[in-house]
């Protein structure tokens, strides 16, 4: 029966222009009933006809007879830049969108007037949910009006929404990174921030956290992107009830990546303004307090490098002094055990890692912090390493306080305990250091001679006592960083802001001044320029002993302690070792150095 | 010369030594690339090697592992629609020749937990089987042919939050609630009062889904639901919705509740 229909169907069709004399078949001819011709005339497509689109049509005889379907359209034969695109975006890639499942009716579309992001908004809302949008800040402005708020296609794209498989942590990183990225084109846009009254600032601050400097290093797997702490639509002033940052949600807001955290952590400012001290006098304290010890330090350490070198230079080729050779006679004398060695050795190590694992997040913009982060694994097995060495200093400062100790305190005994707190073989300052410091920089003005210093000279003192405030500082700071929900059962959040600001900026000063002064000062001056070897090999020659530390020497002589200093000179293979490793950290140091100094500069 | 003896058989000691030593290394290597490799567990395959494969005419078996609605919709050229909980009818389908290559995908990666159909033909013994990397999406983006030999063209259909469900409900004369996940995850858990018709049979039991309810389509994580959804709406259903974010939102709805984030 269908059959028969459908042959009279055909041969009505075929020859009814010839019976009736109407026009020959077209495609309204059979398709006006579910096809409104006249929407689609007056359409954007309406003056290219049917066949331009459907194009693999066969023979008209043979379309009626029901053996040649239309076939799929292929609209990328003329939208080709559209469709190239289109072949990454998630709607073709995920879910199998063809061009006219969302320009629906495709026989009707009309060419889009006015912003076309704010047209591709409803379309997106045919089939998205857009209820937290519409009351988020965005949806708002964008329903006023407002030419900068963002629609749909300014964050996701249009044509080319990514695609991410939020199963895979991978992925997760990928859309977090992306979304971060677009948030921040806006919110640190000056044109935009001035139209809209809000501060750019808010994204300046975020980089000044670990969140936002690991993620500006490129690594956003593990920190905190815009849309973690704010949500990905529900986007609104924390005043608002429902907002995600509002005092009542943002308990669990932080506590969904820090589980372990006391309500006091909330206190922590996420985007923070060391210069502001309306927003926290506290941060805006310890930053002045950081750049007056950081500025101080470095000023007068860097001018006394500075002069030193230029006396040394002007006796060394003005006046053509010779300096004692430290390492050519067979006996030399012992300055530091063995034990001092390896303490110092292991110092190094862990003072390199720190600053190689630490410094790429405090510059992230740096050329060399990505390829860094990579070299070590990532920014989270660079944590790691940087906790490892972090654990090791903790160690040797425990040991050298347990030393200290001993020194003062030899088997119990606290009579002439201050003797030897102020004595000469005790690393703490004495009133004989700040006479040497102003008998230094008279001989440094040709005002006097250079100063005779005993064991321990006041800027190798300055050293020591360095690493008891550095260790106290850094150290508790870096733990507050390492826990800061732990920390926050005692201390209130915005004091991880204050350790962040001064873990970072005493890294700074204990790296630089290493690299320049202490660096400087025991291998770099010219008189014993490029290296001085004994604090591997242990030994020096004894003329150099009474050139650098006259008062010692007599000392030890006076007291008939000398002989018992008097070793054989190191062998090969430590001497080796000592060029190697000693040559190695000075050239490393100064590298690293140009490094933070070029960061610091770009 | 008794020296040299000495020598010469301390040598050899240290040879013997060192022999030894690569020989019991290399046995347990050995050994040990023997265990990975004989697990017989399927392999993956990257969309170039399977594209390959298609252009220089090698012997094998494309199934698309989607549900039948999904495979027809979009498919590698030259697939054989055979969902994952569809076991049973490899048997008619597939060759009798056990060492025939299979390659399975889906629109994501398969995993043998998520696909009782690898399993399955594992128990049949087929022996070489194998699932493209990334699956269809993977594919794609790769810039490779898809085919579409009945698409379901998809109608817009709005999706509704996992908080609004029982508004919802309450907002319309007869509510019912279709998972369309495999009847597995449906045991685990599903929204109360939910019924389950898995989209792989949908296309032969969407009759027993009454006419004159009002729909809320659930799936996973909110991929399925729109195919779905336009699929019944085509047969008539009228009123539809899907849940955003399916099942995957629901947890995630719970999680946020319980932890007072709302």
């Amino acid at each position: 029966m269908n059959y028969l229909l459908s042959t009279v169907t055909v041969i009505f069709a075929l020859i009814s222009p010839l019976v009736l004399g109407a026009e020959e078949v077209t495609c309204q001819s059979c398709h006006r009933e579910t096809l409104n011709f006249q929407a689609f005339y007056g359409s954007v497509h309406g003056k290219i006809g049917c066949r331009s689109c459907h194009q693999k049509l066969g023979r008209i005889e043979v379309h009626l007879a029901g053996q040649d379907q239309a076939r799929e359209v292929k609209c990328n034969q003329c939208h080709q830049n559209i469709a190239l695109k289109y072949k990454r975006d998630v709607h073709n890639l995920k879910y199998n969108l063809a061009c006219q499942d969302c320009h629906q009716p495709i026989h009707a579309l009309k060419r889009t007037i006015g912003d076309i992001s704010l047209a591709s908004e409803g379309l997106c809302r045919r089939c998205h949910l857009s209820e937290y949008y519409a009351l988020s800040g965005h949806g708002r402005l964008v329903e006023a009006g407002n030419p900068d708020a963002p629609t749909c296609i300014d964050c996701h794209g249009l044509h080319n929404v990514p695609i991410f498989d939020l199963s895979s942590e991978r992925a997760r990183a990928m859309a977090r990174e992306t979304y971060t990225r677009k948030c921040i084109s806006c919110h640190s846009n000056v044109k935009i921030a001035r139209r809209n009254k809000f501060s750019t600032q808010t994204v300046k601050g975020y980089f000044e956290t670990y969140h936002g400097k690991v993620m500006k290093a490129g690594f956003p797997q593990q920190v905190a992107g815009c849309a973690d702490c704010h949500t990905g639509h529900n986007i609104l002033p924390k005043t608002s009830p429902t907002s995600a940052i509002h005092p009542d949600n943002l308990y669990g807001t932080c506590k969904s990546c820090h589980p372990v955290m006391h309500k006091r952590f909330i206190k922590f400012d996420p985007h923070p303004n060391p210069q502001d001290s309306g927003r926290s006098s506290s941060l805006y304290a310890a930053n002045i307090f950081m750049a007056i010890l950081l500025s101080g330090t470095f000023l007068f350490f860097w001018l006394h490098s500075l002069l030193w070198w230029r006396r040394s230079y002007y006796e060394k080729y003005r006046e053509g002094k010779k300096f004692a050779p430290t390492t050519s006679e067979k006996i030399q004398i012992q300055r530091f055990s063995l034990r001092d060695r390896i303490m110092h050795f292991l110092l190094v190590i862990s003072f390199f890692t720190l600053v190689l694992t630490g410094f790429p997040i405090k510059y992230p913009d740096a050329s060399w912090a990505r390829p860094l982060l990579i070299f070590w694994g990532g920014p989270h097995q660079a944590g790691l390493f940087h906790r490892g060495a972090a654990l090791l200093l903790c160690v040797l400062f425990v040991y050298t306080c347990w030393l200290s100790y001993k020194f003062l305190f030899p088997q119990g005994k606290k009579e002439g305990w201050l003797k030897r707190l102020l004595g000469p073989d005790s690393l703490f300052p004495n009133l004989k250091d700040f006479k040497d410091i102003a008998g230094m920089f008279k001989w440094f003005f040709h005002r006097g001679e250079m100063p005779k210093f005993d064991r321990w000279t006041y800027w190798e003192k300055f050293d020591f006592m360095a690493v008891f405030w550095g260790m106290t500082v850094i150290g508790l700071s870096g733990f507050m960083l390492w826990f800061p929900g732990l920390f926050s059962y005692i201390l209130p959040g915005w004091v991880i802001n204050i350790a962040a600001i001064v873990h970072s900026e005493e890294a700074f000063l204990a790296a630089i001044f290493i690299f320049t002064v202490h660096f400087f000062n025991n291998h770099l001056v010219p008189t014993k320029f490029p290296l001085e070897r004994n604090i591997f090999t242990g030994r020096y020659s004894i003329e150099a002993m009474k050139a650098e530390r006259p008062l010692e020497y007599e000392r030890m002589v006076a007291e008939g302690r000398l002989e018992a200093m008097k070793k054989e000179a190191p062998g090969i293979w430590t001497q080796l070792f000592a060029s190697l490793f000693g040559l190695g950290s000075l050239i490393l140091g100064l590298i690293l150095t140009a490094f933070i100094f070029y960061a610091l500069l770009s | 010369m008794g020296a040299q003896t000495d020598s010469c058989g301390r040598l050899k000691g240290k040879v013997m030594k060192i022999s030894k030593f690569l020989l019991i290394a290399s046995f347990l290597i050995s050994f040990i690339i023997f265990a990975q490799t004989a697990q017989g567990g399927p392999l993956y395959i990257s969309p170039k090697t399977l594209y390959w494969w298609m252009e220089y005419g090698e012997s094998f078996t494309l199934i698309n592992a989607n549900s039948y609605l999904e495979c027809m919709d979009t498919q590698i050229p030259r697939s054989l629609c055979i969902s994952c909980e569809q076991v049973e009818e490899t048997k008619a389908l597939l060759s009798r020749e056990k060492s025939t290559k299979i390659v399975l995908y889906t629109n994501t990666d398969l995993t043998e937990s998520r696909c009782p159909l690898i399993g399955g033909l594992m128990k049949q013994g087929y022996k070489e089987i194998f699932l493209l990397q990334g699956g269809l999406t993977n594919w794609k983006m790769a810039g490779y042919e898809t085919v579409s030999p009945e698409r379901i063209p998809r109608v817009l259909i709005p999706s509704i939050k996992v908080k609004d469900i029982e508004a919802w409900r309450k907002g319309v004369k007869k509510a019912l609630i279709v998972d369309i996940r495999s009847w597995k995850d449906f045991n685990e858990e599903h929204l109360e009062g939910a019924v389950n018709f898995p989209l792989a049979f949908l296309h032969q039991k969407y009759q027993e889904i009454p006419m004159n309810c009002s729909l809320l389509i659930v799936d996973e994580d909110g991929s399925k639901s729109l195919i779905a959804a336009s699929y019944l709406s085509r047969k008539g259903f009228q009123d539809i919705k899907r849940l955003g974010g399916g099942m995957m939102g629901w947890r995630e709805f719970k999680g946020r509740y319980k932890s007072g984030v709302r």
